[in-house]
C-alpha cells in the first residue's frame, strides 16, 4: 500500500507540521526527529486522528480520514503512549480482535505471546515496558495488515527483544507488498530497516534520502579552524562548532577522501546527522 | 462495533465485582422493608453508569487514540455506548425479573404487570440520564466531566426553577389555560404516546449531540 503525505498542514500555537513525503508499497520509510519535531502529529495525519488545516494524507489513493472501518483492517499501528487498556488481559485482547478483524490470526498470536514470554491472564498495566511495546507490536502484526505505522515500536526494548521484534518486521517485508512508516529513538533500528528516511524538524521535512545513500555517501569532516578555511565548501551541508575545530557534514564524502587526504572524514550515522543538520550551521 | 462491545464486556468483566455488589444490595433493599420496584431503580440507576465507566477506561492513557486506529469509526464508538446502555438496561431488567421469580418462592413476588411498568419506567428514566452523561464525558474526557456534569444538572435545575417561575406569574398562567384544558382532556394512552415521543426525541438529541462532538474531537 502507498501512503502518501499530500503538502499537509496542521496548525497548533507555536507549531506548525508542513510536510509531504511518501511511503511507497514494498519500502519501510523512517521518519526522525527530535522530540517535539513533528513525528507523532504526522503519525496522526497518517492516521486521521487530527483534522488538517490543509492537504491531504491518502492511502493508495483515498483519504485516510474518510476510510470505512473495513479499510482500516489494512493497517497495523503502533502508537508509543498510547495501546488497549492497562485493565485488560492479553486473552481479553484476543476476544476483542476476534470481534475487530476478520483476519485476526489468533494461533499464531497466543504462539508469539508465548515466545515472548506475554501471560495470558495478568493485566496488561501490570507488565513491564518492554513486555507492553512487545504487545503492541504483535497486536499490529495480528491480522494481515498491508501497511504498519509504527511510532516508537522499539521503546523500552532490551536489545534482544528489539533484535526480534526487527526480524518480525523484515519477515513481514518478504512479500513485497508490504510497507512500514516507522519512527525510531535507536537509529541503528533504522539503519539497519529502512529502505529511505525522512528527517523532520519544526514540523517540516528537512532531509529525505534512502538509507544507502545515507550511510554510503553522507560522512562528517573533522577539521581544524586553519583546514576550514581552505576548504572547498560546495558539498557541505551543515558545520557545527566543535572544541578541536569544526564537524562538517556532507553528502560527498568521496570527493573530499579524494582531495583532502589528509582530513579525518567519518562515516555518517543516522544520529550525527540528525545532529548536524538540526543543531549546527546550515551551509546549503 | 462487535468488537466494540466486546472490549467493553470484557472491561466490565473486571468489574465484576462492583455489578455482584450492586445486585446484592439491590436484594437486600427489596427484602428489607423496600420493594421490587425501589430495587430496579436502584439497580438501573447505579448499573447505568458502568457505560460511562468504559468511556473513562477509554480516554485513560490516551487510550482513545489508540481505539480510533482500530476499524471502528467515531461514529460507530458512539452509537456502541448507546447500544451498550440499553444491553446493560435490559440485563438488570432481567435480573429484576429473575430476583420477583425467585421473591415468589418466598411470597414476596411483585404483580408482573406493576414489575413491567417498573422495568421500562426505570430503563426509561435510566436511559435519559445516560443520554445526558454520554456527550458530557465525550466532550470533557473523565477528569472534567465530573464538574462538567454538575454545571449541566445545575443550568437544568436553574432553567427549571425558572419556568416555575415564570408559570406561576398570572398571565402565563392565564395563556397557558387551552393547554391545561387540552392536558385534562387526554387519554391515558394518548399521556404515555407523547411521554415515549418526547424520550425519543431526547434520547435522539443526546446521540446526535455525542455524534457532533465526537467529529469535531482530535485525539
Amino acid at each position: 500500500m502507498k501512503l502518501e503525505f499530500n503538502q499537509v498542514v496542521k496548525k497548533y500555537d507555536g507549531f506548525q507540521l508542513d510536510c509531504t513525503m511518501t511511503v511507497e508499497e514494498g519500502c519501510v520509510t523512517g521518519l526522525i526527529g527530535r522530540n517535539g519535531a513533528g513525528k507523532s502529529t504526522a503519525f496522526k495525519a497518517a492516521l486521521g486522528l487530527i483534522r488538517l488545516d490543509g492537504g491531504s494524507v491518502t492511502l493508495d489513493g483515498k483519504e485516510v480520514a474518510k476510510l470505512p472501518a473495513r479499510e482500516k483492517e489494512k493497517i497495523g499501528v503502533v502508537l508509543s503512549d498510547s495501546g488497549f487498556s492497562g485493565y485488560l488481559t492479553v486473552k481479553d485482547v484476543v476476544c476483542i480482535m476476534k470481534g475487530m478483524y476478520k483476519n485476526f490470526k489468533k494461533e499464531e498470536f497466543l504462539e508469539r505471546c508465548k515466545q515472548f514470554g506475554l501471560p495470558q491472564d495478568k493485566q496488561i498495566k501490570e507488565f513491564s515496558t518492554g513486555m507492553k511495546a512487545k504487545l503492541k507490536v504483535l497486536v499490529a502484526m495480528s491480522y494481515g495488515a498491508k501497511l504498519l505505522i509504527l511510532d516508537e515500536p522499539t521503546s523500552g526494548l532490551d536489545v534482544v527483544a528489539r533484535d526480534e521484534i526487527l526480524d518480525m518486521l523484515r519477515e513481514y517485508m518478504e512479500s513485497g507488498e508490504n510497507s512500514i512508516l516507522i519512527s525510531s529513538h535507536i537509529s541503528s533500528d533504522l539503519e539497519g530497516l529502512c529502505d529511505d528516511v525522512y528527517m523532520i524538524d519544526n514540523g517540516k521535512i528537512v532531509l529525505h534520502e534512502e538509507t544507502n545513500v545515507l550511510l554510503d555517501e553522507f560522512g562528517v569532516l573533522k577539521v581544524t579552524g586553519e583546514q576550514y578555511e581552505a576548504l572547498d565548501k560546495a558539498y557541505i551541508m551543515s558545520k557545527k562548532k566543535e572544541a578541536f575545530g569544526y564537524a562538517l557534514l556532507t553528502r560527498e564524502k568521496k570527493f573530499y577522501q579524494e582531495n583532502y587526504p589528509e582530513i579525518a572524514i567519518e562515516k555518517a550515522g543516522i544520529d550525527q546527522i540528525i545532529t548536524l543538520l538540526i543543531s549546527g550551521t546550515r551551509e546549503v | 462495533m462487535k468488537g466494540l462491545l466486546v472490549k467493553d464486556l470484557r472491561i466490565l468483566l473486571h468489574q465484576k465485582t462492583t455489578f455482584l455488589i450492586i445486585v446484592l444490595l439491590g436484594i437486600f433493599m427489596g427484602t428489607n422493608g423496600g420493594n421490587i420496584s425501589f430495587s430496579m431503580g436502584y439497580m438501573m440507576f447505579v448499573s447505568a453508569t458502568l457505560t460511562i465507566t468504559t468511556i473513562s477506561y477509554d480516554y485513560f492513557e490516551k487510550g482513545m487514540s489508540f481505539l480510533l486506529t482500530l476499524p471502528i469509526t467515531k461514529k460507530m464508538y458512539v452509537v456502541e455506548k448507546y447500544v451498550m446502555s440499553v444491553l446493560i438496561g435490559l440485563a438488570v431488567a432481567l435480573i429484576g425479573c429473575l430476583l420477583n421469580f425467585i421473591g415468589g418462592f418466598f411470597g414476596a413476588l411483585a404483580p408482573w404487570n406493576e414489575f413491567a411498568i417498573t422495568a421500562v419506567m426505570t430503563l426509561a428514566a435510566a436511559m435519559l440520564m445516560i443520554a445526558l452523561y454520554i456527550p458530557v464525558y465525550i466532550k470533557c474526557g473523565p477528569e472534567k466531566s465530573r464538574v462538567a456534569i454538575l454545571i449541566v444538572i445545575g443550568t437544568i435545575a436553574a432553567i427549571g426553577y425558572l419556568a416555575y417561575l415564570v408559570v406561576k406569574v398570572e398571565a402565563v398562567q392565564k395563556a397557558l389555560m387551552p393547554v391545561l384544558g387540552v392536558l385534562e382532556n387526554m387519554t391515558a394512552g394518548q399521556f404515555i404516546a407523547i411521554g415515549v415521543a418526547l424520550w425519543a426525541v431526547l434520547m435522539l438529541v443526546s446521540v446526535l449531540v455525542s455524534l457532533r462532538i465526537m467529529e469535531k474531537k482530535e485525539f
